[in-house]
C-alpha cells in the first residue's frame, strides 16, 4: 500500500479509539484509615497445603481427570438440566468430550490444608468460557491461600457446560450439590484422605459469571424437595450451606418456574467490576436484592463494586480479554487493574468473608458494611459497598406502592421540603432497559434562590422519614440502633429555586397596578463545572418525639462521590450507544450508629427516634438516588472499628 | 493454522497452473459472463463461488441465501474498457432475492470471430462494443442445504450488430464444518449470433469452498477462498485465494488479498495469473480495491463499495 494511503488508515484507526478516561482516584483518601484489628486476610495460613484430583478417571481430554485422580467419582446424569440446542452441536459436543448430559463427570481440583480438620468446605465454579479453555485451573490462586488458611477448596470442573449452549445454569447449580455429595462420601469413607475432616456443616460455594448466578441457584435448590421445573425429579440435598459468593455473576439466565430465583437465610457476597466487559452491568445486584433474612439468625449479604476491575481477570485463565482473545479488539483495556490487584482483592474479600461466615471470626465483619475498614489491604482503586444484615428492618424501600409520602410500614411517613425533585422509580442498570430489581427515590435540590445574586440560598432541602412509637416500641430501637440507608448521587443538577413568595404584599392586594411585573429573567441550569466532581456532601438529622435534634455530617460514614463513568468499549461513542448509562448507579449503604448522635447531641433520647431527615446543606445543588431507609439492631461487630475519618 | 498453512500452499502453486503455454481461443459469449463478478471476488483470483458477498450473485444463487447487502463496482482495463456492477441480496419472507446488472464497454478487435478474450480488453480495438447482463435470482433453504436459481437477460453488441438471449444458473451450497461448500452450474442457455457466427454462452460448473473466519492472532483473522471450475470447452481452472482481516479496533477493518487462477493465455497477451486486493471497512460499509497485472499492455484495477 502508497505510504499516505496507509497513514491515512492508521491516523482513521486511532482517531476512532477515544482517549483513555479514568475517574479521579480517591483511594489514597478513602481507603487511607486504621486497618481492622485483624490478621490480613489475604496472606497465607499456617496450614501446609497438598492437592489432589477427584473425578470420573475416565476423562478424554484432562490428563489430571484421567491420570492423576486420587478418588473416583460415579458419573451423573444432567439431561434434565442442559441440553445442546441442536442435535448437531450435541453430537459435535459429544465427539470432543466423550460423554453426553446423561453422563457427566464430577471433576474436581483440590487444595486442602494437612491436617486433622474438620475443615469448612468450599467449592468453586467457574462460568461460560471457551469450553476447550479449562477454566477450572484459574482459582488455583484462591485454592492455596484457603487451604494454607484452613479450608478445603475445590475447584469444580463444569467445562463441559460451556461454550454454545444457553439456559443451563440449573445444570451447573445442580452439579455442586452433586460434588457436596461426593464431599459427604469422601467425608465418610474410612479409606478417604478427607475421613472426618469435612465440616459439612459449613460449606461455602463460589462461582464466576455463570457460576456466580448458579451458587445461587444451588443454594435454592438445596433447600427444595423437587426440581422446580420438573417435579418427577426429587431433591434431597439439605446441605450445610452458609455461604454463597457471586463473582461478576449473571442473573436471570436461568429462572426456576420462570420466576427469578428466590434465596434466603444464607450469607451472601457478590463482587463486580466496573470494567466488565462480558457482564456489563452489576446484575448481581438483582439476586442481592432479592435474599431475604427471615429465620432469626445472623445472615448479612453485601455488594462490592470495584472500579477498574473486569470480568475475567478474577480467573487466572481467562485473563484480560473478557470475550475471548479476540475481544481486546473493541474492548479497551488500558483502564483495567493489573491483574495480581484485582486477584488481591478477591483474596481479600472472599477469604475474610469465608472466615467471617464458616469459621465465625467476627472481626472480619465490618470489610462487608464498609470497605474502608480494610482500605490497607485492598488494591488502590475506587470501591462501593452494599450490605444489609438480618437485624434490617425496612422503613421505606420504595417498592410496596406509588405513594411518595408514605414508607414501607404502617405508619411511617415521609416528607420533603424545598426539592426539586421528587420522584420514585426502579434503580436501572447499566444495561438498556434493565434494573436492579427494587425501587428507590430521586432527591434533588438547589439551595440557590434564582435571581442575580448567586451568593443568595434559602433554607436548605430536607427530606424526612418519620418513626412511629409502636415501631420504636416493636423493633426495639436504642442506643444500639443504628440508622441504615443506601444512597448514590446522580449527575442531575436541578435550576436554582424560585424565590419565596411576598405574602404581605399579596394580603394588602394593591388594586391601582395596571399589568403584572416584568418576571426577572430565568437563570438557567448550572454548568458543570470542576467542583461538581467533589463529592456530594449531606447531613442527616435524627431529631426524637421530644423534638432534640442530632445532626451529623453522611461523609463521616463514607463518600457519596459523583457518578463514575466508565468506557469498556475501545471505539469513540460505542459506550453510548451500547449502553443505558455510563456509569452504574449503586447506592452506597451507609450505616450510622444512634449512638454517634448521642454523642454529639447528648440531650437526644434514641430510644425516642422520631425523624430521620436529610438535610442537603452541604453541597449546594445535586441530585441523590436513595433507597433501603431503615433501622437496624444489628451486631456491634460490624461497627467496629469506629472510623470518624471524612474523605 | 494448518489448513492456513495448506491453503497458501496450494495458492502458491496456483500460478503454475496458468503457465500453460498457448490456449485456443475461447469461443464464449458474452464476454461480461467471463469476467469476475466483484472486487472482493477479483482479490481472491475470482474463486468465489461459496463467497460471501453480494456480489455472489453472479458466481452462484444459492450463497445469496445467507446474505443481505449491496455491492457496486467499476474495473477498468488499461485505458480501454470499463466494467461496473452492481449486486443487491437480501431476505424476502422465507427466501432470499437478489439482482443484478454487469456491464461492459469495451472496442473489439474482430478477428476469427466477433468474441473477445478477456486477455485482450487492455488493447483498444477499432470497435466500440459492449457486453451485459441483468441478472435476477432466487435462494431458500431445505434440510440445511441453499439452493438457488438466477435467469439472466444477456447482450452482446460489437459495432452496430447486436443479439440478446437468456441464461440461467443453479446453485447449491451447504456448511460442512463451519466451512462452506458450493456447487454451481452457470450460464445455460442457447448460443448468441454476432456478425453471422454463433458463440456459445461460457457455461461452465464449479465447485467452491470457503473458509470460516480463522484467527490468526488478537488482531489478524484470515479467509481462504478456493474454487475449482470446468469450462464450456473443457478447461479445468483451478482458483483460489486468501484474504487477512486486521481489525484494530472493533468493526474497523483493513484486508489485504491475494489470489491466484488458471488464465487463458494467448501468445503476448493474457490476464496475470496473480490478483491483489483490499478493502478498508467500517462497520457495514467496505471500500474494495482489487488489481490484476497483465502480460502485455496495461492492466486492470477495480473498486467497489459494498454495504452488507
Amino acid at each position: 500500500m502508497p505510504k499516505r494511503p496507509a497513514l491515512l488508515c492508521l491516523v482513521l484507526a486511532a482517531g476512532c479509539v477515544q482517549p483513555l478516561r479514568l475517574a479521579r482516584d480517591d483511594s489514597p483518601t478513602v481507603l487511607s484509615g486504621p486497618p481492622l484489628a485483624a490478621p490480613n486476610p489475604a496472606e497465607r495460613g499456617p496450614f501446609r497445603v497438598r492437592t489432589l484430583y477427584y473425578g470420573s478417571g475416565r476423562d478424554r481430554n484432562r490428563a489430571v481427570f484421567r491420570d492423576s485422580v486420587t478418588l473416583k467419582t460415579r458419573v451423573v446424569d444432567g439431561s434434565k438440566f442442559a441440553a445442546a440446542p441442536t442435535p448437531a452441536l450435541g453430537k459435535e459436543r459429544k465427539s470432543y468430550w466423550g460423554f453426553g448430559f446423561d453422563s457427566l463427570p464430577v471433576n474436581g481440583r483440590v487444595w486442602y490444608p494437612e491436617g486433622n480438620g474438620p475443615f469448612p468446605l468450599v467449592l468453586v465454579v467457574h462460568g461460560n468460557h471457551n469450553m476447550k479453555d479449562f477454566s477450572d485451573p484459574g482459582y488455583g490462586y484462591l485454592g492455596e491461600l484457603l487451604a494454607s488458611r484452613g479450608f478445603i477448596l475445590a475447584s469444580v470442573d463444569e467445562n463441559f457446560l460451556n461454550g454454545n449452549i444457553r439456559g443451563e445454569n440449573d445444570a451447573r447449580g445442580w452439579m455442586l450439590l452433586q460434588h457436596i455429595k461426593v464431599w459427604k462420601q469422601f467425608h465418610d469413607s474410612a479409606g478417604s484422605p478427607f475421613h472426618h475432616k469435612v465440616d459439612l456443616g459449613n460449606i461455602g460455594l463460589m462461582g464466576h459469571s455463570r457460576g456466580g448466578e448458579a451458587v445461587a441457584v444451588a443454594g435454592a435448590f438445596n433447600r427444595l424437595s423437587h426440581y422446580p421445573d420438573d417435579a418427577t425429579i426429587k431433591f434431597d440435598f439439605n446441605y450445610g450451606i452458609k455461604a454463597l459468593v457471586a463473582i461478576a455473576p449473571i442473573d436471570g439466565q436461568y429462572e426456576p418456574a420462570n420466576r427469578p430465583t428466590p434465596l434466603e437465610n444464607v450469607n451472601y457476597l457478590v463482587i463486580h467490576g466496573s470494567h466488565d466487559g462480558d457482564v456489563s452491568a452489576f446484575s448481581g445486584l438483582r439476586q442481592y436484592q432479592r435474599i431475604r433474612f427471615t429465620d432469626g439468625q445472623p445472615w448479612f449479604k453485601s455488594a462490592v463494586w470495584m472500579y477498574r476491575a473486569n470480568h475475567g481477570q478474577w480467573n487466572s485463565v481467562w485473563g484480560n480479554k473478557d470475550n475471548g482473545p479476540a475481544s481486546a479488539r473493541y474492548l479497551d483495556l488500558r483502564g483495567l487493574v493489573p491483574e495480581e490487584d484485582q486477584r488481591q482483592m478477591a483474596r481479600v474479600y472472599l477469604s475474610a468473608f469465608l472466615e467471617a461466615t464458616l469459621k465465625g471470626k467476627q472481626e472480619y465483619l465490618p470489610a462487608f458494611r464498609d470497605h474502608r475498614s480494610i482500605g490497607p489491604w485492598l488494591p488502590r482503586t475506587m470501591y462501593i459497598t452494599r450490605f444489609q444484615e438480618s437485624g434490617y428492618r425496612a422503613l421505606a424501600a420504595y417498592g410496596e406502592d406509588v405513594n411518595v409520602a408514605t414508607g414501607s410500614v404502617p405508619g411511617v411517613t415521609i416528607a420533603a421540603e424545598s426539592l426539586a425533585t421528587w420522584k420514585e422509580g426502579l434503580v436501572p442498570l447499566r444495561w438498556q432497559n434493565t434494573n436492579a430489581g427494587h425501587s428507590a427515590v430521586w432527591l434533588g435540590w438547589n439551595n440557590r434562590i434564582a435571581g442575580t445574586d448567586t451568593t443568595r440560598t434559602g433554607r436548605p432541602a430536607s427530606y424526612s422519614v418519620t418513626v412511629t412509637d409502636s415501631i420504636r416500641s416493636a423493633w426495639q430501637i436504642g442506643t444500639g440502633s443504628a440508622v441504615v440507608f443506601s444512597l448514590a448521587a446522580t449527575s442531575a443538577t436541578p435550576g436554582p429555586r424560585a424565590a419565596a413568595k411576598d405574602t404581605t404584599k399579596a394580603a394588602a392586594k394593591d388594586t391601582t397596578r395596571k399589568a403584572p411585573a416584568p418576571k426577572p429573567p430565568r437563570t438557567p441550569p448550572k454548568k458543570p463545572t470542576a467542583a461538581d466532581s467533589l463529592p456530594l456532601e449531606l447531613s442527616i438529622e435524627l431529631v426524637d418525639d421530644g423534638g432534640t435534634a442530632a445532626r451529623l455530617p453522611l461523609s463521616r460514614y463514607g463518600v457519596v462521590r459523583r457518578p463514575i463513568e466508565v468506557t469498556v468499549l475501545k471505539r469513540k461513542g460505542r459506550d453510548k450507544t451500547n449502553f443505558a448509562s455510563q456509569a452504574e448507579l449503586i447506592p452506597q449503604t451507609f450505616t450510622l450508629p444512634l449512638a454517634d448522635f448521642r454523642a454529639v447531641a447528648p440531650g437526644f433520647d434514641s430510644s425516642r427516634l422520631a425523624t430521620i431527615r436529610r438535610v442537603f446543606d452541604g453541597t449546594r445543588a445535586g441530585t441523590v438516588v436513595l433507597t433501603d431507609i431503615g433501622l437496624s439492631n444489628l451486631d456491634p461487630a460490624f461497627l467496629a472499628p469506629e472510623r470518624g475519618v471524612s474523605p | 493454522m494448518s489448513r492456513f498453512a495448506a491453503a497458501l500452499l496450494l495458492l502458491a502453486a496456483l500460478p503454475g497452473a496458468g503457465a500453460a503455454q498457448s490456449d485456443p481461443p475461447d469461443p464464449s459469449a458474452p464476454l461480461v459472463l467471463r469476467l469476475p463478478g466483484g472486487t472482493r471476488a477479483l482479490g481472491v483470483g475470482d474463486a468465489w463461488t461459496a463467497g460471501r458477498s453480494a456480489e455472489v450473485l453472479f458466481y452462484n444463487p444459492a450463497q445469496i441465501g445467507i446474505l443481505r447487502g449491496t455491492t457496486i463496482s467499476a474495473q477498468r482495463f488499461g485505458d480501454a474498457a470499463t466494467l461496473g456492477t452492481l449486486s443487491t441480496v437480501g431476505p424476502f419472507g422465507k427466501i432470499w432475492i437478489g439482482a443484478g446488472m454487469q456491464y461492459l464497454d469495451y472496442h473489439a478487435e474482430p478477428a476469427a470471430g466477433f468474441y473477445t478474450d478477456p486477455a485482450r480488453l487492455t488493447s483498444r480495438g477499432p470497435v466500440p462494443a459492449a457486453s451485459m447482463a441483468a441478472t435476477v435470482a432466487a435462494a431458500f433453504r431445505f434440510k440445511g442445504v441453499r439452493f438457488g436459481v438466477a435467469a439472466k437477460y444477456v447482450e452482446e453488441r460489437v459495432g452496430g450488430a447486436r443479439d440478446n438471449g437468456a441464461a440461467f444458473d443453479l446453485g447449491a451450497a451447504r456448511e460442512v464444518s463451519r466451512a462452506t461448500v458450493a456447487l454451481a452450474v452457470q450460464n445455460l442457455g442457447g448460443d448468441l449470433e454476432v456478425l453471422g457466427q454463433e458463440a456459445e454462452l461460457p457455461t461452465r460448473i464449479a465447485l467452491g469452498v470457503t473458509s470460516p473466519s480463522i484467527r490468526v492472532s488478537t488482531f489478524f483473522d484470515a479467509a481462504i477462498a478456493l474454487a475449482v471450475s470446468r469450462e464450456q470447452d473443457g478447461r479445468i481452472v483451478p482458483a483460489g485465494g486468501v484474504e487477512l482481516f486486521y481489525e484494530p479496533v472493533g468493526g474497523w477493518y483493513f484486508v489485504a488479498r491475494a489470489g491466484a487462477r488458471r488464465v487463458r493465455n494467448e501468445p503476448g497477451r493474457a490476464e496475470s495469473p496473480v490478483t491483489f486486493g483490499g478493502s478498508f471497512g467500517l462497520d457495514r460499509f467496505w471500500l474494495d480495491y482489487a488489481f490484476q497485472p497483465y502480460k502485455g499492455p496495461g492492466a486492470a484495477h477495480r473498486v467497489g463499495i459494498r454495504i452488507q
